[in-house]
């Protein structure tokens, strides 16, 4: 059972690597904003599955992402980051019941599954907005770029999720 | 060791976590330290050749633009011809102009690149000047036999001579990273008498860039935090974002003249 979680785990990872590295990234809004829409991959993994193969899938999905788009590893520090912090963020928006393994995200609110998803692209386009430049002159520019840029992802993601959201039984 | 083994069985996230975070940290302070330029370290040959196909089916949907773009120019190169007086030898200037086409394009990272399909089999070599026709686009950091990385304006590290066309003040071009479409041009004197809407263009110092290439119109400016220069807002004829078509400069003089320099 877990073998097929872990291939059903991986093979979400590497589509949504290859949605960002071909589509989304390809995507200008206003002339240079690409949503990170692989972040998704965040939100739709379960809650319960153990805390290391989360931590090591989101670094090799990082370093696929960067070895294709040329961003030194800044995709693999921001992912490390979020995968280690999510426990944290999940329980910040969904309190205790995150732990139960019947948990599932899509029977939480709307605004739980708003607010968990934008503590993830807030903390993901900080580190790496900030780390791509490393210039205290220049921190005002990474910040404003993580708010476009956020609220872009959050947009387009979250449109996905709705669009994809299974159905309830 | 039994204690060990429960040490690294208890905290084994955390430990994980740590040798991810250290090992992504030092693959990004590692290029930005050394100053490396990234394209072709990390993509190689192989990436290249997928970024060129994927080009060449992004390019057959933009075919319309682009060839309103090349007629255009076209027609702009025939008025200049037809204005000038008839010649009768060739061109002598030491600038030779190779076409190229941008496989590969990043406008939205602090530091950006392209990538281009004329590499070292073309003559093409650092240091040589990339231009559009509608303005400047960047300069050559990197190549391979079939492929060079060309550092665009839009990166930190790129530094330029310009001039405003009517005064002649020249400063150096720079970026600051808040829009694709604007650059700053800084270190201009303080009693230059600047008007709306000025045409920045190549100062030429360097040799890469013959002098009067386009770059931008002046939007507005500002006093440096010194107060004894102008910071000029610049924006760019040339949207970083459309680039297709680009033409790579070689000034068969720069050798002897850097080596004067020197």
């Amino acid at each position: 059972m877990d073998q097929t979680n872990l291939i059903k785990d991986l093979f979400m990872a590497l589509l949504l690597v290859v949605l960002q590295a071909f589509l989304w990234n390809n995507i200008h809004l206003f002339g240079w904003i690409s949503p990170m829409c692989y972040l998704i991959y965040f939100y739709v993994h379960p809650s319960y599955t153990n805390a290391t193969r989360l931590l090591t899938t989101a670094f090799g999905m990082g370093l696929l992402l960067d070895i294709w788009l040329d961003t030194l590893a800044l995709h693999a520090l921001a992912c490390t980051v979020v995968a280690y912090s999510r426990p944290w963020i999940m329980q910040l928006t969904f309190g205790l019941a995150h732990e139960q393994k019947t948990f599932r995200i899509h029977q939480a609110t709307w605004l739980q599954r708003l607010v968990f998803f934008s503590l993830i692209t807030l903390i993901h386009h900080l580190i790496f907005f900030i780390a791509e430049d490393l210039s205290w002159s220049h921190i005002g520019a990474a910040l404003w770029r993580t708010l476009l840029t956020g609220v872009a992802t959050v947009g387009v993601s979250m449109m996905l999720i709705a669009a994809f959201k299974p159905a309830k039984s | 060791m039994s204690r060990l083994t429960a040490f690294f069985s208890s905290n084994k996230t955390k430990l994980l976590f740590g040798f991810y975070l250290v090992l992504s940290i030092s693959l990004t302070l590692g290029y930005q330290t050394f100053n490396q330029v990234r394209l072709l370290h990390t993509s190689g040959g192989i990436g290249a050749r997928i970024h060129e196909t994927t080009s060449h089916w992004r390019d057959y949907f933009s075919l319309r633009a682009q060839n309103e773009v090349l007629r255009q120019e076209n027609a702009r190169l025939k008025a200049a011809e037809w204005n000038q007086p008839l010649k009768t030898q060739p061109y002598q200037g030491p600038y030779r102009a190779k076409a190229a086409r941008v496989v590969r394009n990043t406008f939205n990272q602090r530091d950006n690149y392209l990538l281009i399909n004329t590499g070292t089999k073309d003559s093409i070599a650092t240091d040589m000047g990339v231009v559009s026709n509608l303005g400047l686009v960047g300069i050559v950091a990197q190549t391979q036999k079939g492929y060079s990385s060309v550092m665009s304006i839009l990166n930190s590290r790129s530094r330029i001579s310009a001039q405003v066309n009517r005064t002649g003040h020249f400063g150096s071009l720079v970026w600051n990273g808040s829009h694709h479409n604007r650059v700053q041009l800084i270190d201009i004197p303080i009693t230059a008498e600047l008007k709306k809407g000025d045409t920045i263009a190549t100062a030429g110092m360097s040799g890469i860039f013959p002098e009067g290439i386009l770059i931008g119109s002046l939007v507005e400016w500002k006093k440096s935090a010194d107060q004894n220069y102008l910071e000029l807002e610049v924006d760019l004829f040339q949207d970083m974002g459309k680039l297709r078509n680009i033409y790579v400069l070689q000034n068969k003089d720069k050798i002897s003249r850097d080596s004067l320099i020197r």
